[in-house]
C-alpha cells in the first residue's frame, strides 16, 4: 500500500514527462496567472470561512456532548458521526434545494417577512460553497473537540468553582486551554478537507468564481494540461501535509487516529 | 455553593440543550429534505408540496442504468472492504506489536490517503494507472479505493490491537496451537467487532466515493458517477428517490459501524 502510494505521488511530478524536460514553469504559472492565483486565494478564503464557522458552531455542541448529554451521550456521538458516512454528493446536492431562489431558506425568510424577495446570492456563490463545506465537515469538527473536552475530569471544574471562580472564568482559564489541542486538530482537518474539495464548489459554487480545485479540473479536462494540473495538485498536497504534520503528534494524542 | 449556582446553571443548561437540538437539525436537515422531496409530486423541488407520489421511485427502479451502476458500486465496495480488512489486519499487527525505526513515519504514510484531497488522489491514480497500464474500469476503481480503505482499516485495527492482551496469543501458542491456528481461532474472533467496523467503513467510503472513481472508471459507471451526471443534466426528482435509498443503506451501515467502534473501544478501555 505504502509503495503504491509513494509511487503515485512520485508520478505526479514526473508528469512533466509530457514535455520530457524538467522545468518549474508550471509552478511559477500558479503565482503569475490570474485565474490560478485568484482561485487559490478564493479557496483559502472559503476554507477559512468554513473552518472558523464550523469551530464556532461545533464548540458549544461538543461541550454539551461531553459534559451535559448524560445518558444520550453515546447515541448522540453516533448521530453526529453518521451523516459523515452518508453520501456526500447527495448531502451537498440537498443544499441546492435549500439555498435556491425558490428554496426552503428563502421561502422561510420570506414567510416570516425578514426579506421581501429571494436572496439570489445564496446559491451559486462562494458563500454557498462555504456553507456547504461547513455543513459537510461539521462532524469532523465536532468529534475531536468532543474527545478533548470529554477527557477533562469533572473534578477540575469543581476545583475551579470551589476556589471561587465564576463559570465564565472556569471556562476561560480551565476548559478552553485544556480543549485547545482538540480545537487545533479540528481546525486543521476541517481546513485541509475544505481547501481541496471539488464536489461542493461545482454543485453549489455556480462556476463563475472558480475555486482552486475547479481550476485544476479545468486545466486537466479542458486544457489537457496535465503537468499544470499536477503542479497545482502538488501545491495542495504540500500544504495539506505541512498543516497535518504541524498537529500530527497532538492529533494522535487526542486519539484522533 | 452548588445551591447558589443552580438557577443560573439550569438556564445555561436549557440553552445548551436547545442549541444542541438546533445543531442536530442542521446536520439532518438536508437528509430530511431529500427524503421529503422524493415523495413530492412537484417537478421542481419546492414548497409547498402539492401531492405525495411514488412515481420517482418507480422511475428509479425501472432505470437500468441505475441498477447497473448500483451493481458495480456494490461489487467494488465489497471488494474494497475485504481487501482493506485483510491488508489492514496484517499491517496493524506489525505496527501495534513490533517496534521498528520510523514507525511514526509509517503511521503518517498510512494517514496520507485520508487527508490528501480526493481530487488530487484521483488525478494521481489516473496518471499512475496510465503509466503502469492498469486498464480503466471497475478493477482500477477497486484498487484506488482500497488504498484509502486500507488506511481506514489499519488505523481502526491498530488502535484495537494496542489494547489487545498479547498474553492470549502466547497462551494459545503454549497450548500447542500453530501460528496459523492462533491467528484464525484466537486473534480474528477477538478483533471481530473491529474487523466488521473496518469493513463497513471501507465499504461505505468506497460506496460513496465519486471523484476518484470518476477519473479511473473510464466508460463504466458507479452509482455516484451516475448520480453526478444526472445532477449535471438538471434536477430530476428521480434523483431524490435514488438518494433516499442510498441514504437508507449508508445510514444503516454507518450506525452499525459506529456502534461497533464505540463498543470495542469501551471494551478495550475497561
Amino acid at each position: 500500500m505504502g509503495i503504491l502510494l509513494v509511487y503515485s505521488f512520485w508520478h505526479v511530478t514526473p508528469s512533466f514527462a509530457i514535455e520530457h524536460t524538467f522545468n518549474l514553469n508550471n509552478y511559477t504559472a500558479i503565482f503569475t496567472e490570474p485565474l490560478a492565483y485568484k482561485s487559490f486565494l478564493l479557496s483559502l478564503r472559503v476554507a477559512l470561512f468554513s473552518t472558523v464557522g464550523a469551530i464556532l458552531i461545533a464548540y458549544p455542541f461538543a461541550y454539551f456532548l461531553a459534559k451535559r448529554a448524560g445518558r444520550l451521550q453515546l447515541i448522540l456521538v453516533v448521530a453526529v458521526a453518521v451523516p459523515f458516512l452518508t453520501s456526500y454528493i447527495l448531502r451537498a446536492y440537498a443544499w441546492r434545494t435549500l439555498l435556491g431562489e425558490n428554496g426552503i431558506i428563502n421561502g422561510a425568510l420570506q414567510a416570516i417577512h425578514v426579506i421581501d424577495r429571494p436572496i439570489q446570492a445564496l446559491l451559486y456563490s462562494p458563500l454557498a460553497t462555504g456553507i456547504g463545506l461547513l455543513y459537510l465537515f461539521l462532524p469532523i469538527t465536532i468529534l475531536p473537540i468532543y474527545a478533548t473536552l470529554e477527557r477533562i475530569p469533572d473534578s477540575y471544574l469543581e476545583a475551579s468553582s470551589n476556589l471561587g471562580a465564576t463559570p465564565a472564568r472556569t471556562f476561560r482559564e480551565v476548559i478552553l486551554p485544556l480543549s485547545m489541542p482538540g480545537v487545533l486538530v479540528a481546525a486543521v482537518f476541517t481546513f485541509v478537507f475544505s481547501i481541496g474539495e471539488y464536489i461542493v464548489p461545482s454543485l453549489l459554487g455556480g462556476g463563475k468564481q472558480l475555486l482552486f480545485s475547479e481550476t485544476i479540473v479545468l486545466r486537466v479536462n479542458s486544457d489537457l494540461d496535465w503537468p499544470g494540473g499536477a503542479a497545482m495538485s502538488i501545491v495542495l498536497i504540500a500544504m495539506t501535509l505541512a498543516l497535518v504534520a504541524l498537529v500530527g503528534k497532538r492529533a494522535r494524542k487526542a486519539g484522533f487516529f | 455553593m452548588a445551591a447558589v449556582m443552580r438557577p443560573r446553571r439550569r438556564w445555561g443548561d436549557l440553552a445548551l440543550r436547545g442549541y444542541a437540538v438546533v445543531v442536530l437539525l442542521f446536520l439532518y436537515l438536508p437528509i430530511v429534505v431529500i427524503v421529503l422531496f422524493s415523495f413530492s409530486s412537484n417537478r421542481i423541488p419546492s414548497l409547498p408540496i402539492q401531492a405525495l407520489t411514488m412515481d420517482w421511485y418507480r422511475m428509479a427502479w425501472a432505470d437500468s442504468l441505475v441498477w447497473q451502476s448500483l451493481r458495480s458500486s456494490l461489487l467494488i465496495a465489497t471488494g474494497v472492504g475485504l481487501i482493506s480488512c485483510v491488508v489492514g489486519l496484517l499491517a496493524a499487527k506489525e505496527l501495534a506489536w513490533r517496534e521498528f525505526p520510523g514507525k511514526g513515519l509509517v503511521l503518517l504514510i498510512v494517514l496520507i490517503p485520508l487527508i490528501v484531497p480526493l481530487l488530487v488522489f484521483g488525478l494521481a491514480s489516473y496518471l499512475l494507472y496510465h503509466t503502469i497500464h492498469i486498464p480503466q474500469g471497475t478493477l482500477a476503481v477497486t484498487i484506488a479505493h482500497s488504498v484509502f480503505g486500507i488506511s481506514f482499516a489499519t488505523l481502526i485495527l491498530y488502535s484495537r490491537l494496542l489494547d489487545f492482551r498479547k498474553s492470549l496469543l502466547e497462551a494459545s501458542a503454549s497450548l500447542g496451537a500453530g501460528p496459523v491456528r492462533t491467528f484464525f481461532e484466537v486473534l480474528v474472533p477477538l478483533v471481530m467487532p473491529g474487523l466488521i467496523a473496518a469493513f463497513l467503513l471501507a465499504f461505505l467510503s468506497s460506496f460513496d466515493e465519486f471523484i476518484v472513481a470518476f477519473f479511473v472508471i473510464g466508460f463504466g459507471r458507479t452509482l455516484p458517477v451516475t448520480i453526478w451526471s444526472q445532477l449535471r443534466n438538471g434536477i430530476s426528482p428521480e434523483i431524490n428517490a435514488i438518494a433516499t435509498q442510498v441514504l437508507l443503506i449508508s445510514i444503516t451501515l454507518g450506525i452499525v459501524a459506529q456502534v461497533l467502534i464505540g463498543r470495542s473501544a469501551r471494551r478495550g478501555r475497561s
